[in-house]
C-alpha cells in the first residue's frame, strides 16, 4: 500500500496552497501599512537628493548638503514653518537613477516631504524630475544643464539656474569675440557633457559658422587621458582652444595633464564645468597649470548681492569658516526660501497648490528678483525657467589669486 | 603605465597564491598609499620622494592590521566557504574604506608634490619626469620583490605554501606568520602604486577602484600565480589600452580589454604564464 506516498503528495500540495497564502497576506499587510496615511507631522521635511559618493560629484553634492543644513537651522532658528520646525531628509543620488528615484519615491511616501532639492549630474537629475509626476513633489533644480528638465514641462519641476542651450549659446559669442575658430572639447559623457557640447555646435551654426568643433567623448571615472592629448599634439594646425565639458574629478585631472605635457602652453584651456573652475582646491590640485585657464560663471561682479544675499554669505561664513564661492549655492538658497514662501502664503503642503504659487511668483533672492516663464509650448525649455542667469568669462592670469573678468567687460 | 599596473596585478597574485583569496579592498591600499604620500609630505614639510616610504609602510601595516582581524579566520577556524568569505568580506571593507576616507580626508582632490618637476622630450613625446620616476621606481620594486620571492627564505616559504599548502604544513611552516606577511606586502604594494601615480593622478577616495579592475585583467591575461606574469600581463593592457585609444578610440579600450579578458577565460584560463592550480 502506497499510503505514505499518497499523504505526502496531498501534503505538498497543501504546502503549496499555504505558501501562495502566507506570501499574498504579508504583501497585503506591507502594502497596508506603506500606504497608510501618516500621522499629522510635527515637521515639514525637506528632501535632499544630492551626489555624496564618488564617482559622482560628491564636491558640489556636500556643498548643496551644507547650504540645505544651513537654511533649516536657519529657519527653525526664526520659528519654522507655519509654526512646525523644518527637518531635512537626506540621500545619496550617486549616478545611478533608479537610487535616486528610490529614494524620492521613499521621501515621498514615506516621509512626506514637501520639497526636494539637489539632484545634480543631469543623468540623474532629469530621471528624478520625470520620477516627480509619479511621486509629486515640488522639485528645484539650480545647477543641472539639460534643457529636458525643463523643456518635457513636468509639472512640479522649477529651474533656478542655467540650462544647456543657454551656456553653450552664450560660450559662442565669447569664442567668436576672442577669435578662437578650432576647438576641441572633452566631452563628459553624460546628458550635461553632450547636451552642452551639442548646444555649442549649435550655436556655432547659427551664430559663428567659422567655429570648428571636435568633441573627444569621455566615459567618467577615467583617469588618463594620454591618448587624446597625443591626438591633439598631432594636429596642424593645433587647436585655438581646447574646451573641458566634463565635472570634477575628470575635469580636474584633464586640466592638469594638458599642462603635464606642454599642451596648454600651446593652446588656451577653456574649462566649461564650473565646478572645475570654482574647485577651492584649485591651486592645490592643478599649481601651475592652473595659470592662464579660462573658465565662466553665472555670477559676475555686476551680480546684484542683496540684503538676502550679503545675509545668506554671513551665515555661511559663520558656519563654514568661509564665504561660499559656488553661485549655485545661492540659487539653492533662494529655492529653498521661495519654497518656504509658497508653503506660507498658501497654507498648504499640496504640491498642486505649490506648484501654481511658484508659477507666479516674483522674489527678491540674493542675486536680484527671480521670476519663471511659463511657455507651453511642447518642447519649449521656457517652462518653470528663470532667465535671469548671465554668463561670465573669467580667467586665472596669476597663481594662487583669484579669477578676473575678461568678458564681458561692460 | 603597465609597468605600474603591475604592481596591482604582482600584489594580488601574491595574495591569491599564498592565501587562496580575492581581496576586493585592494583598490582601498592604492588609495591609502596617495594619501600617506600627500599627508607625509604635507604634514612633515618634505618632498614628496622622501615622503614615498611612507606610503608602502601605510599600506604594510593597513594590510598587516586587517588581515589580522578580519582575513584570519578564513583559514584558522572553521568557516563554511572561506573564500566566499573572503570575497564578501573584503567588498565591504572596500565600501568602508572608501566612506573612511572620505570622512577623514574630505571629498576634494588630493595632489602631492611633483616627485620631480618639469618635462622631458622623449623621441618627440612629451613625458613628465613624474612618469619616468615612477616607471624606474615600479620596476625597481619589481625586481625587489622577484629576488625577495626567488632567493630569500621567506619567499621560498610563498612559494611552497603556493604550491602545496599541506605539505607545507607538515614541515612545520608557520601559516599564520606566511599569510600575514603575503597579505601585508600585497597591501604594500598597492600602496607603492598609489603613491607613485597621486602626483600625476591625484588621490581621492574611490581612486582605487580602476587599478583594481586594471589588476584583476592583469592577472587574468598573465597568469594567476605568476610574478612574471603580473610584469607580462601589465605591459599587455598597457599595451592594449595605448594601441587601441591611438588607432580606434579611447571609449573602446575598455571593451577591448574586458574582451581579451573574457577570451582568455574561455580560452586559457591560467592566463600566459599561470599553473594549473592543485588543490590537496
Amino acid at each position: 500500500m502506497k499510503v505514505s506516498s499518497h499523504s505526502s503528495a496531498i501534503t505538498r500540495v497543501q504546502t503549496v496552497i499555504l505558501t501562495i497564502i502566507v506570501i499574498a497576506a504579508a504583501i497585503t499587510v506591507v502594502a497596508y501599512y506603506v500606504t497608510l496615511p501618516a500621522p499629522a507631522a510635527e515637521v515639514i521635511k525637506i528632501g535632499v537628493i544630492t551626489p555624496l559618493s564618488a564617482p559622482a560629484d560628491y564636491i558640489s553634492g556636500n556643498l548643496i548638503l551644507d547650504t540645505a543644513r544651513l537654511f533649516v537651522e536657519t529657519q527653525n532658528a526664526k520659528g519654522g514653518v507655519l509654526g512646525k520646525n523644518l527637518e531635512l531628509v537626506e540621500a545619496d543620488q550617486t549616478l545611478d537613477p533608479s537610487v535616486a528615484i528610490s529614494a524620492l519615491g521613499r521621501m515621498t511616501l514615506q516621509d512626506n516631504i514637501v520639497g526636494l532639492i539637489g539632484p545634480w549630474e543631469s543623468s540623474v537629475s532629469l530621471p528624478v524630475a520625470e520620477a516627480t509626476e509619479s511621486f509629486p513633489v515640488i522639485m528645484f533644480v539650480a545647477d543641472s544643464w539639460a534643457d529636458g528638465i525643463t523643456s518635457n514641462h513636468y509639472k512640479y519641476v522649477f529651474r533656478t539656474g542655467p540650462y544647456n542651450s543657454f551656456g553653450g549659446f552664450a560660450l559662442v559669442d565669447f569664442l567668436k569675440h576672442a577669435g578662437y575658430t578650432k576647438v576641441v572639447t572633452f566631452v563628459e559623457e553624460s546628458s550635461y557633457g553632450i547636451g552642452f557640447n551639442d548646444a555649442l555646435v549649435q550655436g556655432g551654426e547659427e551664430k559663428y559658422p567659422e567655429l570648428e568643433i571636435t568633441d573627444m567623448i569621455i566615459e567618467m571615472g577615467r583617469t588618463d587621458f594620454t591618448p587624446e592629448i597625443t591626438v591633439i599634439q598631432a594636429m596642424e594646425p593645433l587647436p585655438d582652444v581646447v574646451g573641458v565639458v566634463c565635472n570634477i574629478p575628470v575635469g580636474t585631472l584633464i586640466v592638469k595633464q594638458l599642462y603635464d605635457y606642454g599642451l596648454s602652453e600651446n593652446v588656451q584651456v577653456l574649462v566649461m564645468a564650473p565646478n572645475v573652475f570654482y574647485d577651492p582646491n584649485y591651486w592645490e590640485s592643478l599649481d601651475e597649470g592652473g595659470v592662464g585657464v579660462i573658465g565662466f560663471s553665472y555670477s559676475g561682479p555686476e551680480m546684484i548681492v542683496t540684503e538676502k544675499g550679503e545675509e545668506f554669505i554671513d551665515l555661511w561664513e559663520s558656519k563654514y569658516g568661509a564665504a561660499p564661492t559656488y553661485y549655485a549655492l545661492f540659487y539653492y538658497w533662494d529655492s529653498l526660501n521661495m519654497l518656504v514662501e509658497a508653503i506660507e502664503e498658501t497654507d498648504s503642503t499640496d504640491p498642486d497648490t505649490l506648484a501654481e504659487y511658484l508659477e507666479g511668483i516674483d522674489y527678491l533672492g540674493t542675486a536680484g528678483s527671480i521670476t519663471y516663464t511659463n511657455d507651453p509650448t511642447p518642447g519649449s525649455v521656457y517652462w518653470h525657467q528663470w532667465l535671469g542667469i548671465k554668463q561670465y568669462i573669467f580667467q586665472y592670469t596669476e597663481y594662487g589669486e583669484d579669477s578676473v573678468l575678461i568678458y564681458p567687460l561692460s | 603605465m603597465g609597468f605600474i599596473f603591475s604592481l596591482m596585478g604582482l600584489g594580488l597574485t601574491l595574495v591569491y597564491s599564498i592565501m587562496r583569496l580575492v581581496n576586493f579592498a585592494y583598490g582601498e591600499f592604492y588609495m591609502f598609499g596617495g594619501y600617506a604620500l600627500y599627508y607625509a609630505s604635507s604634514l612633515l614639510g618634505i618632498p614628496a620622494i622622501l615622503a614615498l616610504p611612507f606610503a608602502p609602510l601605510t599600506g604594510f601595516c593597513i594590510a598587516f592590521v586587517v588581515e589580522r582581524l578580519l582575513i584570519r579566520d578564513t583559514y584558522t577556524k572553521k568557516i563554511e566557504r572561506p573564500e566566499e568569505y573572503a570575497l564578501i568580506i573584503t567588498f565591504t571593507l572596500s565600501i568602508f574604506f572608501q566612506n573612511l576616507a572620505r570622512e577623514l580626508f574630505g571629498p576634494f582632490l588630493r595632489t602631492p608634490s611633483s616627485f620631480l618637476p618639469g618635462r622631458v622630450n622623449f623621441l618627440n613625446f612629451v613625458i613628465t619626469w613624474d612618469r619616468v620616476m615612477a616607471v624606474i621606481m615600479a620596476i625597481s620594486a619589481f625586481a625587489l620583490v622577484y629576488v625577495f620571492v626567488k632567493k630569500t627564505w621567506i619567499g621560498r616559504v610563498w612559494q611552497a605554501v603556493a604550491q602545496n599548502r599541506p605539505g607545507a604544513l607538515a614541515l612545520g611552516v608557520n601559516i599564520k606568520r606566511t599569510n600575514a606577511l603575503a597579505f601585508a606586502t600585497s597591501g604594500m604594494l598597492a600602496s607603492l602604486a598609489g603613491a607613485l601615480l597621486a602626483p600625476i593622478f591625484s588621490t581621492y577616495s574611490s581612486v582605487g577602484t580602476v587599478p583594481l579592475i586594471k589588476g584583476f585583467l592583469i592577472i587574468v591575461i598573465g597568469g594567476l600565480g605568476s610574478i612574471k606574469g603580473s610584469l607580462v600581463g601589465g605591459l599587455i593592457v598597457g599595451l592594449i589600452d595605448s594601441i587601441v585609444s591611438g588607432f580606434i578610440s579611447p571609449a573602446y579600450a575598455s571593451t577591448a580589454l574586458y574582451i581579451i579578458m573574457a577570451g582568455f577565460l574561455v580560452i586559457r584560463p591560467t592566463g600566459l604564464l599561470g599553473g594549473k592550480v592543485r588543490r590537496a
